[in-house]
């Protein structure tokens, strides 16, 4: 496959390829705490010394985002494979079983759908408290149904073929057709769905964490970054501008490369 | 038609109960006292005692079910805790400025989508079709709480065109508007591209041509007439998703709708004000989408009989 025929895939590539690179060499020789206060150099502008400059308690920015990028990769990653594990679970127990477990399923499906993930998450964190593991649950919570709907829709195609016929034909039990015949089946779909899934589950973290309701200080996220540079945009504005182009390369790499991926796996049945 | 409808309201109604039993559950399954939390840690437990009381968190939870479930059906929201108003109260001295955000960054995503799909449909792989994908990819990408802080560095600190925050005159309005609508924007020139470029290639555009109409004729009455429909249908599907937008926007730009209400109330713990707000955008974001899928069954009479419910 040539650039020609998915530039999305390899600009994604590219830009995933140097978020984690720059996350996972730069702490090797620029070795700053995020954490350390340091109040005689605060909103000290980017220098040779300090790259990215220092934010309003004089804490290194470079390091934070540095810091940042784990925090947002971890979400990302976490959300999506407890999502996508308890969506495909669901998916496949709903389209195997039919009848009332499929009808419950599906229904508290449409009710999770029927309206906007982020708003449910906001309503969990704001009664529960913010800390990260309520961020990632709250998030699993609304997450998980987009995955169940798509492995439930091949499993109603699937169960119909003849190669489950035969498979129930020769004595095979329940747990091994959705085990070893149907998954195997389904998982490219859900990987094509979870590739693009995070660049949604990044910016959910960072909207909430920018909010206050996602994680907390000290430790450093970039949604929460932004919002307190922008107490100094003024003074200081790029407290607000690095972060969010971490933010921003990251999610479109995820973005390129979940359409890129889309591209080559389910060209007819995603168009 | 009718069996379509009263089947697509019965769901819409389902999902509206099912709603507000998540809300309800979510908020007794709070750990600890939910009271001792809104109160404080230095609360008195008269005080405490007499808010279970106010609120009823003394009866049984059933009850407490049933009383919430009626005072809904009757409207009532509850009373904040913080102000004392009626909930419901609250949220309409609000929703008027969180409409008009929204139908402004509605306007400002039509202006800049549909001449930009529509030129990108027309001419492809041309100058505007590059853009058009490049402007939909990055306003995908672009999180409104970091576009909205550089558009204030840029136009109200570094140019001084716009104010930083605040409501009351349309230049107030404006970048909020653009940083509500650029995802928006980016949405609908995919769809507006997609629609007209799909319109296209059907046959009657080439009878229309073929019996001699204009160019710009069969663009403006039979393709983009008929390109219309999947555009409408998602920008109202879309107006749901602009309040939850919203909440951040307002944040931002201090803009006093229902997002920085429940901000306020989420930092404050009334919680019978976050409950009520979620609640109402929630509502609006069922029966916009109900609405959405009635329109797109009157005018594509396909879905009304295709659909199974």
């Amino acid at each position: 496959m040539s650039f020609k025929e998915n530039p999305f895939l390899f600009i994604g590539i590219s830009l995933i390829g140097f978020i984690i690179l720059f996350t996972l060499i730069t702490p090797l020789f620029y070795k700053v705490s995020p954490f350390e206060i340091d109040l005689e150099n605060r909103l000290l502008p980017p220098s040779k010394k300090y790259p990215l400059g220092k934010d309003e308690l004089g804490r290194d920015e470079l390091a934070r985002i540095l810091y940042g990028a784990r925090i947002s990769l971890l979400v990302g990653f976490t959300v999506v494979f407890i999502s996508a594990v308890v969506g495909l679970i669901m998916g496949l127990i709903s389209g195997f079983a039919g009848g009332l477990i499929d009808e419950v399923i599906m229904r508290l499906v449409d009710i999770l759908l029927a309206f906007p993930g982020i708003l449910l998450a906001i309503a969990l964190i704001a009664f529960f408290g913010p800390s990260l593991v309520n961020l990632i649950f709250a998030l699993v919570l609304t997450g998980w149904v987009g995955y169940s709907r798509l492995a439930r829709a091949q499993v109603l195609k699937l169960k119909e073929m003849d190669f489950i016929t035969a498979a129930k034909a020769i004595g095979a039990g329940y747990l091994r057709i959705l085990f070893r015949h149907l998954m195997p089946n389904v998982l490219p779909f859900i990987l094509v769905q979870a590739s693009l899934g995070i660049a949604g589950a990044i910016l959910a973290e960072s909207g909430l964490s920018f909010l206050g309701l996602g994680v907390q200080p000290p430790t450093p996220s970039w949604g929460a970054m932004i919002n307190q540079g922008r107490n100094h945009l003024f003074d200081a504005p790029w407290l607000t501008i690095f972060p969010g182009i971490a933010l921003l390369i990251t999610i479109l790499g995820f973005n390129l490369l979940g359409e890129g991926l889309r591209k080559i796996y389910t060209p007819k049945e995603w168009e | 038609m009718r069996r379509f409808l009263i089947k697509r309201f019965i769901t819409s109604l389902i999902v509206l109960w099912g709603v507000s039993t998540l809300i309800f559950l979510l908020i007794h399954l709070v750990p600890g006292d939910p009271v001792q939390a809104m109160l404080g840690e230095s609360a008195l437990p008269s005080d405490i005692e007499n808010l279970r009381e106010k609120l009823g968190l003394n009866e049984p939870l059933f009850v407490q079910y049933k009383n919430y479930f009626f005072n809904l059906i009757k409207g009532d929201l509850g009373t904040s805790i913080v102000s004392g108003r009626k909930v419901s109260k609250e949220i309409l001295s609000r929703f008027p400025a969180t409409l008009e955000l929204a139908i402004a960054s509605i306007l400002v995503s039509i202006l800049i989508s549909f001449p930009l799909g529509l030129l990108s449909a027309l001419k492809k792989n041309s100058i505007w079709d590059i853009s058009a994908t490049t402007i939909s990819t990055l306003g995908l990408a672009i999180p409104n709480f970091w576009l909205g802080p550089l558009l204030i560095i840029l136009f109200s600190i570094k140019l001084s065109i716009f104010p930083v925050s605040g409501r009351g005159t349309l230049a107030h309005l404006v970048l909020p508007a653009i940083t509500l609508g650029t995802a928006l924007s980016a949405l609908l020139t995919r769809i507006v591209k997609t629609s007209v470029a799909e319109e296209l290639k059907e046959d009657y555009v080439k009878v229309a041509l073929a019996k001699g109409l204009t160019k710009s004729k069969v663009l403006l009455k039979h393709v983009l007439r008929n390109a219309l429909i999947p555009i409408i249908t998602i920008l109202a599907l879309q107006i749901g998703s602009l309040l939850t937008g919203a909440i951040i926007t307002e944040t931002i730009f201090s803009w006093p709708g229902i997002g920085r209400l429940i901000i306020n109330a989420i930092n404050q713990r009334d919680y019978p004000l976050v409950q009520g707000v979620i609640l109402f955008i929630a509502f609006i974001y069922i029966i916009t989408n109900f609405l959405a899928d009635i329109f797109y069954a009157i005018v594509d009479p396909r879905i009304r009989y295709e659909t199974k419910y």
